[in-house]
């Protein structure tokens, strides 16, 4: 299987004034939400990995602040990428794993299941009034 | 009975089941992206011209006894492709209306969208060939502008709720309306 992986800022939430170390930042972003969606380029399968991730300000130092109107798509990207301890890879995996969860789930895990006597009414022909059961009074 | 006010959670949360919607009996919105490319050039040069988005959902098109049966679900589709949204999509679709295996009847009674122009083919559902995780599933056509421009859609069904991740989302471009998957 050969896998193709897109990453996409969704949005991104900041503080307009932040105070860090007795320093005054403006526009300081603290919360991105992202995606990475991985899709299997021999059947086309298609998935999500979809998160938010809560910035660390606290050692926002003012010689490797960027300007929010500076900030470029990667930079941000690589903020989240730093959140996983095996970087851009870890998450792309974690969203491989994910597909292939959805794709071959173990027998053991609740999956849905129609009610047999819905599934079986209807090639017959059969009319099926599907309005469940009814009992009047409190026997 | 307790209630949770707040959470948060720095780790993953893991649950042995999908999440049970009682309140509105619908799935959530499936987003997905209009950028969609063909397989190779022969289908469309370059691969993201095409004129048409595929997409293959995880919701079976089988109706025998341990599929879903014979319960028709209305499906919604809302969506756009490129800025000045030249294709705009918004239907409501009733499928699975004639619950049997032989064809997979949907039948769409609202197209509000701009898809039904004299030169803009309407939405196509069919039923894949092959199977997908042992079933076949239902599949839809869209039509795109032929660029990777920005655009989304947006699909959600009532009905067989649980079903939205049976199986893996699929898209791709295509040249025209010919069963893909």
């Amino acid at each position: 299987m050969a896998y193709e992986y897109k990453w996409k800022i969704l949005g991104m939430e900041g503080f307009r004034a932040l105070e860090v170390a007795n320093s005054q930042f403006e526009d300081v972003i603290g919360k991105v939400v992202w995606e990475c969606e991985v899709k299997d380029t021999d059947d086309w399968s298609v998935h999500w990995l979809r998160q938010e991730t809560l910035l660390q300000n606290s050692d926002l130092q003012a010689n490797s602040y960027i300007d929010y109107l500076e900030i470029d798509e990667e930079t941000v990207l690589e903020w989240i990428w730093s959140t996983h301890e095996n970087g851009r890879v870890g998450w792309q995996t974690k969203a491989k794993d994910e597909l292939n969860a959805i794709r071959f789930p173990p027998d053991d895990v609740l999956r849905p299941m129609t009610p047999a006597w819905i599934a079986n009414c209807c090639p017959s022909g059969e009319e099926f009034f599907n309005d469940g059961i009814t009992y009047n009074g409190d026997e | 009975m307790a209630t949770l006010q707040t959470a948060s959670v720095s780790g993953n949360i893991t649950g042995a089941s999908y999440m049970i919607h009682q309140n509105s009996g619908m799935t959530d919105w499936q987003r997905l992206s209009h950028c969609a490319d063909a397989q190779n050039t022969t289908e469309c040069d370059p691969v993201h011209s095409c004129g048409y988005i595929h997409i293959r959902t995880p919701l079976p098109a089988d109706a025998s006894a341990t599929n879903i049966g014979w319960i028709p679900m209305l499906m919604e589709v809302v969506g756009y492709h490129t800025y000045s949204a030249e294709r705009f999509h918004d239907f409501k679709a009733v499928i699975n209306t004639t619950g049997n295996d032989t064809y997979y009847t949907p039948t769409i009674r609202s197209n509000r969208g701009n898809s039904t122009g004299a030169s803009i083919p309407a939405p196509v559902f069919y039923r894949s060939n092959s199977t997908y995780g042992g079933y076949k599933r239902t599949c839809l056509v869209l039509p795109k502008i032929g660029c990777c421009c920005t655009g989304n859609i947006w699909i959600r069904w009532n009905v067989n709720y649980g079903y939205r991740t049976n199986y893996a989302w699929a898209t791709i471009g295509q040249a025209g309306t010919t069963a893909y998957w």
